[in-house]
């Protein structure tokens, strides 16, 4: 048998030879031969057409070879690099895991960034989404009154749908279970605007409104869901008590969904007029006032652009809408009649999910992703000069596949499918990495008061591709150059000398594995000293066990000096509850966002210096309830009545900025020009007040009794310290009720809880880098061990003869790890100067410390030298310990 | 008579008649290879035309795309070689899933033509 033709030869063959036997058949029968040949071609057919199928046929069978002979060697390329690599299962495990710890800890990040700030909305369209708000004051916004809310909505066509919602804490009671969870009570359309559909059940609907009436139904977060009914499906239909009304549940919420905004995640939803059978009765929520009061902005705005409605044209059709509205209820309409000033302001729903610390939030994700980053290129240098080491061990068995005619590209192949073996081994790990450390990291919230734990961040979708797509880059990243230099007959010479260019590509990695070590060390430092400077800050107040209710007097009728009255019943009540050890009010809680600043006007004081002073207006053991010590004179007292002289205590940075060049104590200074005089008694330490980058803020502490007209009345706290298992919120709540029925009552906040918040991106930053920091400092070890043990193998001989020469130790060491030690070196000193503009660019994330800060840069050096000092055992040991006879009676350098 | 048939639809065939041909010329070419000996194409069409006493008529060039979805199919084997005449030649025999797909089809040309028969023997009597 002979040997087979191409596709169209073939084709023209076979018909040819049927031709021929055809012709040869037609003349044996008596034919003449031209006519046989005639004859031969009209029997066969249309022999150009039968020759195009053939044709056509066989290509296709060719191509269908070829694509399953590609994936038999694919196949066999793999089979072959798991047999490599299971033979150095060490190096295979190392490789595997530096690979999953990289691209592990990019996943778990991404999933946060992805979850936070690209995608923090699991809606419909999210980007056509617009929130709606009122502002107030300068760049604050508040919400909008039902009556306003209505107007808007009929006066808007660019905006439809529009949706509104109200938010209140309830008890949702299951069994003898009750839980304090968010509740959001929504218009009929709001989970139409979203285009949010149930995941089991339905959503509530305009059917469930009617009027001020409402069905008492209710819609359960996916994580509500799971924590009260561990995912029972057959949840719906079934009662719950919200607010101590019975509710049926009608559905459950999708996965994610927790309402728009992040740092305020809703639990459940029930329809807009329910809220008033939750709420108690001395409720702000219990009244007509509701649906009445056009000054009441209890109702938080969301529009969905209209199709083809820009967002400008929608803002703008609403800020017209809000004028007309405006323009008939004047100011009862609590919008503004000022033409210079847009009366309403719109915000994309993406953005706005995080409505405060967005700029942290964005700061801090970003620098972490740079962390991250740089953590993933770690671990490819290491896995690249781990994979460079063993190249020049298996540079024989290469230079053998290419003599046997394996080509150059087979080989490279070869190499390339080995790397993304390992690194779809490493991505494989990797998910299992990232799902492991999102939940080491779920316990934390970021800036913003965006909880980890709520948003349900998880190893799927989009952070799922990421890490294969990290594993691809990685591979080719550390696989290809290697690959083609191996492959080439550069690999062979490289396999005799371990100092020549394969020595050097390995120190050369060295040095980098060791600098970007350091950046991260340093950065992990830094960033664990901002925590403990933050804690250090910390301790000017002792808020710890400290809860805080607000509540408003004027707005129940009160006037300056009734509210001073009130102050000391209240402080008396307060004083004789159970439970409590110490009491206090004041105007201003630390860590609270409102503030009132004065410019105060100094005696002695001509000119116009005045200086801008925070004023709080205390009472009670504000002092030494928060810990804030005496430095000079006295504290308020009970003898500052309103018939006393009016005196205060100023804080340092107060006293400094009033009198700079002179003791501030026993002078006078008046609140505005005309006012009587007050004289300052005390000088106490300065204490975070507002944030806890700004301890240094100047703050004057005036008596109740005296200055209740200075913002006390307008909202004023009440400070209580209990013994443990006393329900603070509850106490304060039953005893401002029982003074003052119907006065309103504001948020309860737990004062050393907030004081931990203020620190959450410096935590969760110094968590997170500090674990990296611990990663690079294990790949780094490991790959200074590897890269030294190869040295001192590869100079086995050397330092053999050496030995045998009579050289001391130390020389020896010196000849052979000389080269290493300097790449070290040259690491070390390089990631100094890295991190030192990682250090800058993360300046905002920083505090207490100067981003150049000595402490934290000596320590990563010190860190390092350990690190690198302990690599170096084994291998310096193993070399001290060749033994020159044996050395000398082998042949030559073994690889 | 089944040759007449083949002839008339060869110049123009409808879908469901092709099928028929298709079926019938590959339900020809197995049974002619089924006898164990390699042929090349003009061999296996000869066979049956003399076989048939030149009854059945085709044009001849629609055997090869035949032969070679059948080769594709994994019914039928090829290789090339060098004929009685001394001419190169693509050889085809049975492979063993076309002797399986062969007796199926034996099996249904049997209750075919024995359905045809019974409403030829309706009609006649």
């Amino acid at each position: 048998m002979s040997t087979r033709p191409s596709a169209s030869e073939a084709a023209r063959l076979e018909l040819e030879h049927h031709l021929e036997e055809r012709v040869d058949a037609l003349i044996e029968a008596g034919v003449p031969p031209d006519e046989a040949r005639r004859r031969a071609e009209e029997a066969l057919g249309d022999m150009g057409r039968y020759r195009r199928e053939l044709e056509r046929m066989a290509r296709e069978e060719e191509a269908r070879m070829r694509t399953r002979e590609w994936v038999a060697t694919v196949v066999q390329d793999i089979r072959y690099a798991a047999r490599t690599l299971w033979r150095s299962p060490g190096l295979t495990v190392t490789v595997v895991l530096t690979l999953a710890l990289g691209i592990g800890v990019n996943v778990s990040l991404f999933g946060i960034v992805d979850a936070v700030l690209l995608d923090p909305l699991p809606v419909e369209e999210p980007e056509r989404l617009v929130r709606i708000y009122q502002p107030v004051g300068e760049g604050g916004v508040m919400g909008t009154s039902h009556p306003n809310y209505e107007d808007l909505r009929a006066g808007t066509e660019s905006m439809d749908p529009m949706a509104a919602w109200g938010t209140t804490e309830v008890g949702i009671r299951v069994g003898e279970r009750t839980d304090r969870v968010n509740a959001a009570a929504v218009t009929g359309g709001y989970f139409e605007a979203l285009g949010v559909p149930a995941r089991i059940g339905r959503a509530l609907t305009p059917a469930d409104v009617q009027g001020r009436q409402g069905t008492a139904v209710v819609v359960l977060s996916d994580r509500l869901w799971s924590r009260l009914f561990g995912r029972d499906p057959g949840v719906v239909g079934r009662t719950v008590e919200v607010g101590g009304t019975p509710f049926q549940i009608v559905g459950v919420a999708p996965p994610r969904f927790a309402g728009l905004d992040l740092s305020d995640p809703v639990a459940l939803w029930i329809p807009l007029p329910l809220i008033q059978e939750v709420v108690p009765e001395s409720s702000i929520y219990a009244g007509d006032q509701i649906w009445e009061n056009r000054v009441f902005p209890w109702l938080s705005l969301v529009g969905r652009l209209a199709p083809g409605v820009s967002p400008e044209r929608g803002a703008a059709e609403l800020v017209a809408t809000a004028r007309a509205i405006a323009a008939t209820h004047g100011d009862a309409s609590n919008l503004t009649t000022d033409p210079s000033v847009a009366p309403l302001v719109t915000r994309p729903a993406v953005t706005a999910a995080i409505s405060t610390d967005r700029e942290t939030l964005v700061d801090l994700l970003t620098f972490l992703s740079a962390v991250v980053a740089a953590t993933l290129v770690l671990a490819c240098i290491n896995v690249a000069s781990l994979l460079l080491a063993r190249g020049t061990n298996r540079s024989r068995e290469l230079a053998i596949r290419r003599s046997i005619g394996a080509s150059r590209g087979r080989l490279v192949r070869q190499l390339l499918t080995e790397s993304l073996v390992l690194g779809a081994l490493g991505a494989a790990v990797g998910v299992a990495v990232a799902a492991a450390t999102n939940r080491l990291l779920a316990s934390f919230t970021l800036p913003g008061g965006v909880a980890l734990e709520g948003l349900g961040i998880g190893v799927g979708g989009r952070p799922f591709a990421l890490a294969w797509l990290l594993a691809v880059g990685c591979a080719v990243a550390f696989g290809v150059a290697p690959a083609w230099k191996r492959s080439g007959n550069a690999g062979e010479r490289e396999g005799r000398s371990g100092s020549s260019r394969g020595g050097r590509g390995l120190r050369i990695l060295l040095a980098a594995q060791v600098a970007v070590s350091v950046v991260l060390v340093v950065g992990a430092a830094l960033f664990a000293r901002s925590v403990q400077r933050g804690l250090a800050v910390d301790t000017g107040l002792e808020a710890e066990g400290v809860t805080a209710l607000s509540f408003g007097l004027s707005a129940h009728g009160y006037s300056g000096p009734e509210g001073g009255a009130f102050s000391r019943r209240l402080l008396d009540r307060l004083g004789e509850a159970p439970g409590v050890t110490v009491a206090a009010v004041a105007s201003h809680v630390p860590l609270a966002p409102r503030r009132m600043a004065f410019r105060l006007v100094p005696d002695e004081s001509a000119r116009e210096d005045r200086a801008s002073i925070n004023v709080n207006v205390v009472g009670g053991e504000y002092f030494s309830m928060l810990g804030i010590d005496l430095e000079e004179g006295r504290l308020l007292g009970a003898g500052d009545t309103h018939d006393a002289e009016n005196v205060a205590v100023l804080n340092r940075s107060a006293a400094r900025a009033l009198w700079p060049d002179r003791p501030a104590l026993g002078r006078t200074f008046a609140v505005m020009r005309g006012l009587p005089p007050v004289r300052v008694v005390g000088i106490v330490e300065d204490a975070m007040a507002h944030s806890v980058s700004d301890a240094d803020v100047p703050y004057a502490y005036m008596p109740v009794a005296q200055q209740a007209g200075m913002g006390w009345t307008d909202e004023a706290s009440a400070l209580v310290r209990t013994r443990p298992g006393v329900d603070a919120p509850e106490l304060l709540r039953q005893e401002l009720r029982a003074m003052e029925p119907g006065l309103p009552l504001y948020g309860a906040r737990n004062v050393g809880d907030q004081i931990r918040d203020v620190l959450a991106p410096q935590r969760f930053g110094a968590r997170l880098v500090g674990l990296l920091a611990l990663v690079a400092l294990l790949v780094s070890a490991v790959g200074i061990h590897g890269t030294v043990s190869y040295a001192v193998s590869a100079r086995r001989h050397e330092i053999g003869i050496r030995v045998a020469l009579g050289a001391v130790p130390g020389r020896i060491l010196g000849k052979v790890l000389g080269r290493e030690g300097v790449a070290v070196g040259a690491g070390l000193l390089l990631g100094m100067v890295g991190a030192r503009y990682a250090a800058r660019a993360a300046e905002s994330l920083l505090f207490g410390i100067q981003p150049v800060d000595p402490v934290s840069f000596g320590a990563a050096a010190l860190l390092l030298l350990g690190v690198s000092a302990a690599a170096l055992v084994r291998p310096v040991r193993a070399a001290l310990t060749v033994d020159p006879r044996r050395i000398l009676t082998e042949e030559g350098p073994q690889d | 008579m089944i040759g007449a048939a083949i002839e008339r639809e060869n110049t123009r065939m409808s879908k469901g008649e092709l099928d028929l041909l298709r079926g019938t010329l590959e339900f020809l070419v197995l049974k002619t290879l089924s006898r164990g000996e390699d042929m090349h194409g003009f061999a296996i069409l000869d066979w049956i035309r003399r076989t048939t006493d030149d009854d059945l008529v085709v044009e001849e060039g629609a055997l090869y795309p035949a032969l070679h979805r059948m080769e594709k199919r994994g019914w039928l084997d090829s290789d090339w070689g060098v004929s009685d005449k001394g001419r190169r030649a693509k050889f085809y025999r049975l492979t063993r899933s076309g002797r399986t797909e062969l007796a199926g089809q034996e099996a249904h040309w049997d209750r075919y033509v024995e359905a045809v028969a019974r409403i030829a023997r309706a009609a006649e009597a």
